[in-house]
């Protein structure tokens, strides 16, 4: 099946993220699997603290998107392999189904706007953890 | 026995729903009621701002999936506020709680250049009494959620 990977280099220089994402994609390439293409998503603030498993903390990181097809078990077969990996600062792996997920309206089914399938369940978690600050 | 046969007129015919012979295909007596005209009385299928507009989403657009999350904790805001039908509230959650942990969304802050994005709902923090600016209106527009689209 078809898999997507954003893959989070850091950014030391040109050389540097191109060695990171060689040594990567053959990370892919060792777990069988058969890479389509992969998207420049360029060099991004990082949104979150990140650790990197290796070396300092990173504050500019260089998006990937990696497309690539592979037996269903990869992401256990790649995870040995990303731990000890000193260019990358996250690397996860989602299936493409989810891209096939439609709207319940779109099949037929009634709209469920404007109704509550649980009636009681906004007032119920309300209960439970009090008043939301926003 | 009186054997009768039954004779229809062309105007007979038409009433009773059988060809006249003289009439094309189509066209019917203009006082007789229409038998496939639509329930006129039929309320129209009420939507959310993601069904009406089909708005595909993605756990890679940041900035479609911030429009539901607060600016000051980074929380994703109730169904009570967002106006979207419960299958799609779920969807735009789970797909928060994906882009936050694939790195392309902070869990306790909205990104400050989101912050301008034009407002699909009421902000929370504002009470009745504010009136809203008329470039903030609670409406969604077309425009917006299209160019949403794109994303980053």
């Amino acid at each position: 099946p078809g898999f997507e990977q954003t893959l989070i280099l850091k950014c030391a220089s040109r050389a540097d993220v191109a060695a990171g994402l060689r040594s990567n994609l053959g990370h892919l390439l060792r777990c069988g699997a058969v890479i389509r293409s992969v998207d420049n998503l360029g060099e991004r603030r990082l949104p979150l603290n990140m650790r990197a498993p290796v070396g300092d903390k990173p504050l500019i990181g260089h998006y990937f998107l990696v497309h690539f097809e592979s037996p269903p078990g990869v992401k256990d077969r790649l995870r040995p392999l990303q731990r000890l990996d000193p260019f990358m600062i996250r690397g996860h792996v989602c299936d493409k189904t989810e891209a096939d997920w439609v709207r319940p309206c779109s099949t037929g089914e009634q709209c469920k706007f404007g109704e509550k399938d649980k009636p009681n369940f906004e007032q119920a978690y309300a209960v439970k953890r009090g008043y939301r600050h926003y | 026995m009186l054997r009768c046969r039954l004779v229809l007129t062309a105007v007979g015919r038409g009433k009773l729903g059988l060809s006249t012979g003289a009439a094309p295909a189509g066209q019917t007596d203009p006082d007789m009621p229409l038998a496939d005209m639509p329930d006129p009385y039929k309320k129209p299928i009420k939507k959310c701002v993601l069904c009406r507009q089909d708005v595909p989403l993605d756990y890679k657009n940041a900035r479609l999936l911030s429009q539901f999350v607060s600016p000051y904790t980074g929380r994703i805001y109730g169904r009570h506020i967002t106006g979207l039908c419960q299958p799609m509230q779920e969807r735009v959650a789970e797909l928060v709680k994906k882009s936050q942990k694939f790195g392309y969304m902070s869990q306790n802050i909205k990104e400050t250049f989101f912050l301008s994005d034009p407002a699909l709902f009421r902000n929370p923090l504002s009470g009745p009494s504010v009136a809203a600016p008329a470039s903030k209106s609670s409406k969604p527009s077309t425009s917006s959620t299209e160019s949403e689209k794109d994303g980053n």
